[in-house]
């Protein structure tokens, strides 16, 4: 009798157990993560969108201040002079100091390394470094003494690396980067997967932040000899 | 003996339904609740950020808008100091070119196009990442027309500047915080032919990618127009 009803009781428990476990699973495992990461994404839109607008803020400030010397200033020759200054800068043809970031690239070898030499950083991997510096705020950027413009190429020629058709020297290599949050910045690039990426390579940077540097002006020739300013309609 | 044990028995019977109904209505009261503030909002959620998106972008629109229209105002202002001082002339001439360099303004003139898709893939091949675009292959390209001697050069119609990053997630591009999708149009401002063969040369760039499972097609442009860097790209 007690038996009986002690098997009842258990059986119904565990049916109940599992049933229980099952709706649980069942409820709370796929959909969610699915959405969690869509709103994830979504949110990270949105953030995208919201730096947009204060970098496009910024820029009309800017634009508004020269429109407004442009109409106050009694000698509007003085205003051109600074438009083209600030071009300059721009367009990377003038040096330019601040507070930044210096990355020393190096060949890193632990004692289970077989290869041969290594004679240089992969151009993709330049690159990365520089995307992850882009991402992560950089101003301006000086590779081994080129300085990095729009219209920089990296890329690789017997063995060697190139930047702005320069050969690279040999290691430890030199990245300058002036940036507002340099702190952030060194943060960043240390825990960066793009270290990691490196090490792959057997190579490593430090990182450290500097109150001031310089980075060099481009030294080539920036040519315009097939665009033409487009007409807005 | 036997008592104790019935005890304990029973114990751990109460014990494990008492579990089971407290889960069993937890799951209830979360699971139903909480998929319906789920579907709520999570269906919800999505949307207003969505909305709180498209505003953003709207606003962005207006901004950039109002960008080009203080721009065209001060370059009337510069040209009516030109057209008074001819010394002004030759400033002028290096203000707009600069402007062009550094993709303040849209430029226009004859290039390239080179086109980058995902290749077919498969069931059964081993890794569908291997039959995907990379930025690697993206950048590859743009440092290719660069090294020979594109003036602008454009990813599905964003201008690069010298601080661009391009980000790239499956079938979506993030350049400079501008989301497109797949097919990966690489645009750029420059001698044509000398471009397109910089490409296509044997062991070159697009040899490369088809080794890596990319399919590239090029195309020479008589005319091509590039935003400025403030517009959103034109390949939306």
């Amino acid at each position: 009798m007690n038996n009986k009803s002690l098997v009842i009781i258990s059986a119904f428990t565990l049916i109940t157990a599992g049933t229980a476990l099952l709706l649980f699973m069942s409820a709370d495992s796929e959909p969610q993560a699915v959405e969690t990461r869509d709103t994830a994404e979504l949110q990270e839109d949105l953030l995208d969108e919201k730096d947009r607008r204060q970098k496009l803020n910024d820029e009309l400030a800017h634009l508004q201040e020269v429109y407004n010397q442009f109409q106050e200033e009694e000698d509007p020759e003085l205003v051109m002079d600074d438009v083209l200054n600030d071009l300059k800068r721009a367009a990377g043809v003038t040096e330019v100091s601040g507070e930044g970031v210096v990355l020393t690239v190096d060949v890193y070898i632990d004692e289970h390394y077989e290869g041969g030499g290594i004679r240089h950083i992969p151009p993709y991997l330049l690159r990365m470094l520089i995307n992850e510096l882009n991402v992560q705020g950089a101003e301006e950027i000086a590779i081994d003494g080129q300085r990095v413009i729009a219209t920089t190429a990296v890329r690789e020629a017997n063995d060697q690396t190139l930047v702005n058709g320069s050969w690279l020297s040999y290691f430890p290599i030199d990245v300058k980067v002036i940036t507002e949050d340099p702190e952030s910045l060194h943060h960043a690039m240390m825990s960066s997967q793009t270290r990691e990426r490196f090490e792959y390579e057997n190579l490593q940077f430090e990182s450290e932040t500097v109150q001031s540097l310089t980075v060099p002006a481009y030294d080539g020739v920036q040519r315009v000899r097939h665009m033409t300013p487009a007409q807005e309609g | 003996m036997t008592i104790k044990r019935r005890q304990i028995s029973i114990a751990v019977v109460l014990f494990v339904a008492g579990f089971a109904v407290s889960l069993t209505i937890q799951s209830a009261n979360d699971a139903a609740p909480a998929t319906r503030s789920d579907t709520e909002s999570s269906s919800l959620q999505p949307e207003e950020i969505q909305d709180e998106i498209l505003a953003e972008q709207e606003a962005n629109r207006e901004i950039a808008e109002e960008i080009s229209a203080v721009q065209r105002e001060i370059a009337s202002f510069e040209d009516s100091i030109a057209a008074r001082e001819e010394e002004h002339y030759n400033q002028l001439e290096d203000i707009e070119r600069l402007r062009m360099i550094t993709g303040d303004i849209p430029v226009s003139g004859e290039g390239v196009e080179i086109r980058l898709d995902d290749s077919d893939f498969n069931e059964g091949q081993d890794n569908p990442n291997e039959f995907i675009v990379h930025e690697r292959h993206i950048q590859k390209v743009v440092d290719e027309l660069y090294a020979s001697g594109a003036e602008a050069v454009a990813v599905n119609g964003q201008r690069l500047a010298n601080d661009s990053y391009i980000y790239c997630v499956g079938p979506v591009v993030e350049v400079d915080g501008y989301t497109s999708f797949a097919p990966f149009e690489i645009t750029a401002i420059g001698d044509a032919e000398t471009l397109e063969e910089a490409v296509n040369l044997g062991g070159g760039v697009r040899d490369q990618l088809v080794n890596d499972n990319v399919q590239v097609r090029t195309d020479q442009l008589n005319e091509t127009e590039m935003a400025g860097l403030h517009e959103e790209g034109a390949a939306q």
